[in-house]
């Protein structure tokens, strides 16, 4: 330990070629005191959080992850419109969807056909969750 | 007659005492250097909040016979022998050089602290602490760079020759950390000081063209698809001890980097608290503002032909590109390795944002994420590397204080 000091305590004004092991020195020094004052802050803060939610009883429920279910719909490319589906028989709801297919199909030039719409197992983030999202994030 | 004389005679006078007379080719060739990074902020807004008062500074600094900054007041030989004459400073020097006692006396960069401080949500992090290692493995860049800036000098040529210090100085802008950056670099090598701040700055103007080649090479498709679950809500008090207990720890164990951490956490205090309003509209706003315009001017200002125009500052550029790829190298493979530890529920990508350069990273590695699959929202996950990766620049920089300081 004495002789790194002093390897440490020589090398402010040289060059590597004139110190090798202090050059070395401080790569190391500097990767493990940067580690493990994070590593301690780590430490840190798992106590800082168990001590604040003591005293708070409060169950958290976790929430299921957000997944968009990939769009089931067998029309060629994938769309996310394909996300809100019914499986009943439901006109004015397929009238709708489609008509925002069309809206779609129009913007990017594809024809799309729907053949079949199924609602999606999973209950992903709605399309104005998503659309809030991003709003909120976008400054980021 | 004799009016004739006189009028003659002063028109002489003052023809050669214009800058037209008395610019060096150096000089011209700096105001056009000047003219790019102008050109940069204003058309390709690249940082241009600090690169437009750098390329101004830089071009006040080389106009000869204005004398705005007399460097020979801070490095000269004489003031690197006996210290900084501060009388001579305020006596003899020009406007840039009293602005510059703010940089000198490491008063500017712990103030631009205090203001991204107030800016900062630590929820992110404190919801997943061990987003830290991600945020200390990003700082890889800066020692590896270090190591490289040390190697030139067993070419034993003397222009690319570093000093430790410079070598030290060199490889913080691997800390993606414009007011580290500085903080440091004022201490250990200033007569780099115009170089490295430009070289910090462009490079995090970069960081969405420099990052995702990186990301990419070293993820897999189905690493970067990864969801991140949602992360937990963080009570009010655990954002209120935070920033107390991080000062007293850092503090406590490399009190060289005090300056920069503990203004930074008065200023998230100030934010988290509820209770200062004012101080944090202040703090974020006028006197960051304030702070960055005299700032700004000023590191350009230290950009004279002399410091600036020399190979050294060619190979600050070029291994200031290596620190910011080694740095976001370093965290997305350490992002892989807590991917491999949970079980793959860690999305490698949001390593990459421990390179601070807040909040420019994170957006990067959910841009890259969202590549993959539109749905997934990284950018909260991100946030914490990317918090953390500004703790760890500043500790950082206040080991490599300790060091060569």
């Amino acid at each position: 330990m004495d002789n790194l000091l002093q390897v440490m305590a020589i090398i402010t004004e040289e060059t590597a070629s004139q110190n090798m092991a202090g050059m070395w020195a401080t790569v190391i020094t500097g990767l493990v005191v940067v580690f493990l004052i994070l590593a301690l802050l780590i430490f840190l803060l798992s106590i800082i959080s168990w001590v604040s939610r003591l005293g708070e009883k409060k169950e958290k429920k976790n929430e299921p992850e957000v997944k968009a279910a990939p769009a089931p719909t067998p029309a060629a490319p994938v769309i996310e419109e394909a996300v809100i589906e019914e499986e009943e028989d439901d006109a004015e709801i397929i009238a709708v969807i489609s008509a925002a297919i069309a809206a779609y199909s129009a913007q990017d030039g594809n024809n799309y056909v729907v053949k079949r719409i199924k609602r999606s197992e999973k209950q992903p983030r709605s399309s104005w969750g998503n659309a809030g999202v991003q709003e909120n994030t976008r400054p980021f | 007659m004799q009016v004739i004389d006189v009028f003659l005679n002063t028109l002489k006078e003052l023809t050669l005492n214009s800058g037209f007379c008395n610019v060096s080719v150096q000089q011209a060739l700096m105001l056009l250097i000047s003219f790019v990074l102008m050109y940069l902020a204003i058309v390709r807004k690249y940082e241009p909040l600090l690169l437009l008062p750098i390329a101004f500074g830089m071009m006040l600094t080389n106009i000869p016979g204005a004398n705005m900054y007399h460097p020979e007041f801070f490095i000269g030989d004489e003031a690197i022998a006996n210290g900084v004459d501060y009388g001579q400073v305020l006596h003899d020097g020009g406007l840039l050089d009293i602005i510059y006692l703010g940089v000198k006396l490491q008063i500017f960069p712990p103030l631009i602290f205090l203001g991204i401080g107030c800016m900062t949500d630590f929820g992110p992090l404190i919801a997943n602490p061990k987003s830290l290692l991600l945020g200390a493995a990003a700082q890889a860049g800066i020692f590896v760079t270090f190591l490289g800036a040390c190697l030139l000098s067993f070419t034993g040529i003397e222009e690319v020759t570093f000093t430790f210090k410079e070598a030290a100085s060199i490889g913080i802008i691997g800390g993606a950390d414009g007011p580290t950056a500085i903080f440091l670099t004022t201490e250990l090598a200033p007569q780099l000081l115009g170089s490295i701040a430009v070289a910090a700055y462009s490079y995090m103007a970069l960081v969405p063209i420099i990052q995702p080649p990186i990301m990419m090479a070293l993820t897999t498709k189905k690493e970067r698809a990864v969801v991140m679950g949602q992360l937990r809500p963080v009570t009010k008090r655990e954002k209120i001890v935070f920033p107390i207990a991080v000062t007293l720890i850092v503090a406590f164990v490399v009190p060289d980097a005090t300056p920069l951490v503990g203004m930074l956490m008065l200023g998230n205090l100030f934010r988290e608290s509820g209770v200062v309003d004012r101080l944090v509209k202040t703090a974020s706003n006028e006197l960051m503002n304030i702070i960055t315009i005299m700032l700004g001017t000023v590191v350009g200002a230290t950009a004279t032909a002399e410091n600036f125009l020399s190979v050294k500052t060619l190979l600050i550029i070029a291994l200031g590109l290596i620190a910011f790829s080694i740095g976001t190298a370093g965290g997305v493979l350490f992002g892989k390795v807590m991917y491999k530890f949970s079980g793959g529920k860690i999305n490698p990508l949001i390593g990459s944002a421990g390179v601070s350069a807040v909040p420019m990273a994170a957006r990067v590695s959910q841009i890259v994420g969202s590549k993959e699959n539109p749905s997934n929202f990284l950018l909260m996950h991100a946030m914490g590397p990317n918090v953390a990766g500004v703790i760890g620049s500043a500790v950082a920089a206040g080991v490599l204080l300790n060091i060569f300081g």
